[in-house]
């Protein structure tokens, strides 16, 4: 009745598809051939000869050739190895269920962080919105979800940490709820960056898919950290200076 | 009138059933022409407090009995669907089990903005509609079993003809609870709510004879009486 008794082996773990009656596992069958890009600890087991390579040093050859050409995401370059060789290799993330999808000739784009691997005849760029990511091309990509994907077509108005992602259709633009917006609490409230609330959606319209899950809490802003640092060559010296005192200004409070 | 879409998500057309009060930040996304307003939870210094209700007056007192989560109202037209950080749902049908239902706050994801909430001292539990309060002592007592269950001092009780959904970590089961039955004893930590007339104990089963030898289970929360417990399948505090 149920696989979860069943002891798996290299015979009869599947090939590119999702462990029997476990949502939350993905087994990934591995050749030199078809090497592909991983997140950093999505690894939970493998069998075979594998290597696990860090984008940002040790790589040569082909495979940095391939990086350089299909990765274009520095901010996320140390988040992401490349596996190579020949096996089975089984992944998880923190118990999220795991899809995966199939793109053809196709353009997505989705959470960085609900990214979990893809095949490298996929290019990845870097998203106009924060934190997340496009995949342009044809090929396989796994992403994870905090409970199924809910596929929603436009018009829809999505809660920022419900958003999985969005595809073959515009970039969403921010709707503020106007009776919120004029209170005065939000307003600081959105100054410190905090939207925990309703107060905020992301606006999808036109045609296309949207992809949304139960939300999730943020596990950590190394990505906003990152998206900020990007931008901070660009600025002018009074710009920085503006910051610099906010950010003076933000971390007496939190001391005080 | 609210609808499981999946294991954590609910939706609910509010065009049909009217203004629903959720959680703040629980909406995940919504179709049509919806306005989000801050709510204020019955109880409270404001927005129509309920008197004799058992109920604590002022925002800093709700705040002091940790029974307090931001709520807003969702209004207008369309359809909402509504999760709070993955953990599973449970909607409960109060015509079905009495008409009352007392959860924390916490615990509390959404429910019809006709329904009646109010913060209750869990003293008053199993008073029937909270009417009754517990005196100095009941609530001193309870208080002390309140800080062991991490349940407070103060619970949430919804009441009315419609719908509550709840949250519970690794999925909500209702066990029933009636004198014809045998008692049910439930572990604090995996206690979600109860709806009906049900009386909670909290049981010590440390003595001198097994100080440490537990296991972990030296609390047990005994319930008693007539109605509905729902237990979460973990251990996890929301």
């Amino acid at each position: 009745m149920s696989q979860l008794n069943t002891v798996w082996s290299p015979m009869n773990l599947p090939s590119d598809d999702n462990v029997p009656d476990n949502n939350y596992s993905f087994c990934i069958d591995l050749n030199p051939a078809q090497p592909w890009f991983m997140s950093k600890g999505a690894m939970i087991a493998y069998y075979g000869q594998m290597q696990f390579t860090a984008l940002t040093h040790g790589l040569q050859g082909q495979l940095l050739q391939m990086v350089a050409q299909q990765f274009s995401a520095p901010l996320y370059l140390g988040d992401y190895v490349v596996a190579e060789g020949q096996g089975k290799l089984i992944i998880g993330d923190r118990g999220y269920d795991i899809n995966a999808y199939d793109l053809e000739d196709g353009n997505l784009t989705i959470r960085a962080a609900n990214l979990l691997a893809f095949q490298p005849q996929l290019s990845l760029n870097q998203s106009i919105v924060p934190g997340f990511l496009t995949i342009i091309g044809t090929g396989k990509f796994l992403a994870s979800s905090n409970g199924p994907v809910m596929f929603v077509e436009p018009p829809v108005r999505v809660d920022p940490e419900a958003l999985v992602g969005w595809a073959d259709c515009p970039s969403p633009s921010h709707h503020y709820d106007q009776a919120w917006v004029n209170s005065f609490i939000t307003a600081a409230g959105m100054r410190l960056g905090i939207n925990s609330g309703e107060e905020r959606q992301f606006d999808f319209t036109g045609s296309g898919t949207v992809l949304v899950q139960s939300s999730e809490k943020v596990r950590d802003d190394s990505t906003v950290v990152r998206t900020i640092q990007g931008q901070l060559p660009g600025l002018s010296t009074s710009g920085l200076q503006q910051i610099n005192q906010q950010i003076t200004q933000q971390l007496t409070q939190h001391q005080g | 009138m609210f609808t499981k879409v999946n294991s954590k998500v609910v939706s609910v057309d509010i065009g049909r059933t009217g203004p629903v009060v959720a959680r703040k930040g629980a909406m995940l996304f919504y179709k049509g022409e919806v306005l989000f307003q801050p709510h204020q939870i019955a109880g409270g210094g404001m927005g129509g407090g309920m008197p004799g209700m058992g109920a604590i007056g002022g925002m800093a007192g709700r705040m002091l009995a940790g029974e307090h989560e931001s709520t807003m109202i969702a209004q207008g037209n369309g359809e909402v669907h509504y999760g709070y950080r993955g953990i599973e749902v449970h909607i409960v049908d109060l015509g079905q089990v009495g008409g009352t239902i007392r959860v924390e706050a916490s615990r509390l994801l959404a429910y019809g903005a006709n329904l009646q909430a109010s913060v209750v001292s869990v003293a008053s539990q199993g008073g029937g509609g909270g009417g009754g309060g517990g005196g100095l002592f009941g609530a001193l007592r309870s208080a002390a079993a309140g800080v062991v269950t991490g349940q407070g001092m103060f619970t949430t009780q919804v009441s009315g003809p419609g719908q509550v959904v709840i949250l519970g970590h690794g999925g909500v089961f209702e066990i029933e609870v009636s004198p014809q039955k045998p008692p049910v004893t439930v572990d604090p930590q995996a206690f979600v709510g109860a709806s009906g007339q049900v009386t909670t104990t909290l049981r010590s089963t440390v003595s001198w004879r097994n100080v440490g030898r537990t296991g972990g289970e030296a609390m047990q929360l005994e319930c008693a009486g007539q109605g509905v417990v729902y237990v979460q399948a973990s251990e996890e505090k929301l």
